[in-house]
């Protein structure tokens, strides 16, 4: 019995061990504690969305109808680009329009997030408009769409700071009001933007980057301002910040959105006419005897350096006309 | 101290056999067990799962869910966070705990009447399945927080409402197989070192010092031969003649030290022969061989002419000495 049973003894483990060895996969149990959260949406997921989003983006603009724009746009980027298609179909018959797109997406990064809404973002390159596009999709609920609700554009020669992401390849998020290791927190950071734009002199001007943005809002309210027999108004805010992405280099990346409202109050006697293919003359009455107002979205993406580093500054912006009254 | 360990490890075996042996069993040749089904009591539109009830990741689970009159039902297994985020507002059976194969605890939650959208419009779901009266999906239960809902259809709700779940576990059958192997194996390891019968090493091969033997002397007194290299549990107990000093190999517990002589010297059978002039031999005793010159010739394997007379067919070494005259 003695040595066969030992051989038996040895056979039986070796077998026994492996079968179980390669025997199929063994219910793992879950860990309860790990955070209910979700990456926002995969690879399969981005390609479906964003090949809808260009396909219904390009009949919008062939069609020169923001209609169908409202399933794959929302927010501030459908606002400025239904008002893009406003101006260009009540000027269609005094400026050609013509609008093509050659988007090609460079990288998609999903945060993880344990609640609706979520979002992804997508850097993307415009080779008709030779610009990079920094694109924030927007899924607000499980029964709603996809849809794209910021677009700020950067030239390609801007080198954007790369975006962190965490062990699993999500993208690092920050919360608005963090401003851990940043030199001020994405919220503060664009109100002191806004700051800077509506007054030149205010204290929050020194906070920030006197960017080519901020030179280029100035040089377009001054023009507006030296119209004789107009008192011309800008005022600037922001609107809360919803999207903030970690850099690497410790920084921070932040999507936001500027209001800009232009104000002219026309003196008695004075009338206004505005330029042939201008958002002014589409949006507001061919001549202006008495005010009109023009309300304009920017979206900005504003870079807000790690803590001891530079001044927040903006790297890209998209933006334009969306409303506007005048008589 | 030794029985107590092989007793322990005889239970563990049978543990392991008894536990492979319910897996086959339950399990069956077809990898699944299956449950239901069960009636699920409530007039609502929604049935679901919160986010911790499914603790497990990994097996396939099968899920039909069963409505009478052919009403339209809906059966959806989605990230907990879409499924939360879709049924949060909705008044809903929740069920907060799922135990296998069937064991729920679950509480009824207030909100609007009526989902907010049809189930069948929603891209997220990783798994899905509607149809009149009965519905069914299977799905490997993947390890993000998943929720399971069983959905009303249009204007219907889910009174009624039977679910028959399936638990798939690939290979299955062939692991517990595995298992009730290895019990098994692990239980004669066990039942070996409880009964504990000595191993006698034997005496060795030959009187010069040959390799030991060892053989285990079963309850009838039979001996049985045992390899070497499979002592490992037998108590030794040296049984081998003082004729050669044995390197004893150690082998827990460590035989008790035994006492070896030295063999003695194998006395040397020598025969003197005398050679003539004219080359005859002839043999002589040793006082005669005194004075005379020896030529010692040794002669090897020769057959030892006793032997031969015994006819026991063994050869032994013979010395010889032959004289030679000058």
């Amino acid at each position: 019995m003695t040595g066969r049973a030992g051989r038996c003894c040895a056979a039986a483990l070796a077998l026994g061990l492996a079968v179980l060895a390669g025997c199929g996969q063994v219910p793992q149990r879950k860990d309860t504690a790990a955070p209910i959260s979700k990456v926002a949406a995969d690879g399969r997921e981005i390609d479906a969305i964003y090949t809808r989003y260009r396909d219904v983006r390009a009949n919008a603009l062939k069609l020169l109808d923001p209609e169908p724009l409202a399933t794959v746009e929302s927010g501030p980027v459908l606002a400025i680009d239904a008002g893009a298609l406003q101006v260009a179909k009540r000027l269609a018959g005094t400026r050609p329009v013509e609008e093509s797109q050659d988007l090609r997406i460079e990288r998609v990064l999903s945060p993880r997030l344990d609640a609706y809404p979520l979002w992804f973002v997508a850097r993307v390159r415009d080779n008709v408009k030779k610009v990079t596009k920094v694109q924030i999709f927007q899924r607000t609920a499980a029964t709603a769409q996809w849809t794209m609700v910021a677009s700020p554009e950067a030239l390609l020669s801007t080198t954007l700071p790369p975006f962190a992401t965490d062990d699993a390849g999500s993208l690092e998020t920050i919360e608005p009001e963090d401003d851990t290791g940043l030199v001020s927190s994405p919220t503060q950071a664009i109100t002191d933007y806004a700051a800077a734009l509506r007054d030149p002199q205010s204290p929050a001007a020194q906070k920030v980057v006197d960017d080519s943005f901020i030179q280029q809002m100035r040089q377009v309210a001054g023009q507006s301002s030296a119209i004789k027999g107009v008192t011309f108004t800008q005022s600037w805010g922001a609107r809360p910040v919803e999207f903030a992405m970690r850099t690497q280099d410790g920084g921070a990346l932040v999507v936001a959105t500027l209001l800009r409202q232009d104000g002219y109050e026309i003196a008695d006697g004075v009338e206004v006419s505005w330029p042939e293919g201008s958002a002014q003359k589409a949006f507001l009455s061919n001549k202006l005897y008495t005010a009109g107002l023009l309300r304009y979205y920017h979206q900005v993406l504003l870079y807000v350096p790690p803590e001891g580093g530079e001044l927040p500054r903006v790297l890209a912006q998209y933006g334009g006309v969306v409303d506007g009254e005048g008589f | 101290m030794r029985r107590i360990v092989g007793v322990v490890v005889l239970l563990v075996g049978v543990l392991v056999v008894l536990a492979g042996a319910a897996v086959m069993v339950v399990l069956g040749p077809d990898d699944r067990a299956t449950t239901g089904p069960h009636r699920i009591d409530t007039v609502g539109v929604a049935v679901v799962t919160t986010p911790r009830a499914i603790t497990y990741a990994g097996p396939t689970v099968s899920v039909l869910a069963e409505l009478p009159d052919d009403k339209p039902v809906f059966v959806g297994l989605g990230n907990a966070v879409d499924v939360q985020n879709y049924l949060g507002g909705t008044q809903r059976l929740s069920i907060t705990r799922v135990q296998v194969p069937w064991r729920i605890t679950s509480r009824q939650e207030a909100g609007e009447p009526n989902l907010s959208a049809a189930p069948t419009a929603l891209d997220w779901w990783e798994a899905q399945s509607a149809g009149l009266g009965g519905a069914a999906i299977t799905v490997a239960l993947p390890d993000e927080p998943v929720s399971l809902a069983v959905l009303a259809v249009g204007d219907s709700d889910l009174e009624g409402l039977r679910l028959t779940t399936a638990y798939d576990v690939a290979g299955g059958f062939l692991g517990g197989a595995g298992g009730v192997a290895t019990g098994l194996g692990i239980g004669f390891l066990g039942l070996m070192r409880v009964r504990g019968t000595p191993l006698r090493r034997a005496a060795a091969a030959d009187p010069e010092g040959g390799e030991a033997r060892y053989v285990f002397v079963d309850d009838a007194g039979a001996e049985h031969e045992v390899d070497p290299a499979d002592l490992d549990g037998y108590e030794i107990v040296d049984d081998a003649p003082a004729l050669t000093p044995p390197p004893v190999p150690v082998v827990a517990p460590a035989p008790a030290p035994v006492a070896v002589d030295e063999p003695e010297p194998v006395e040397e059978e020598v025969v003197y022969v005398l050679v003539d002039e004219d080359g005859r031999e002839r043999e002589i005793s040793a006082s005669e061989a005194e004075g005379l010159e020896v030529v010692e010739e040794i002669v090897e394997d020769a057959p030892d002419p006793d032997d031969d007379e015994r006819g026991d067919g063994h050869w032994r070494s013979r010395l010889r000495r032959a004289l030679g005259v000058e």
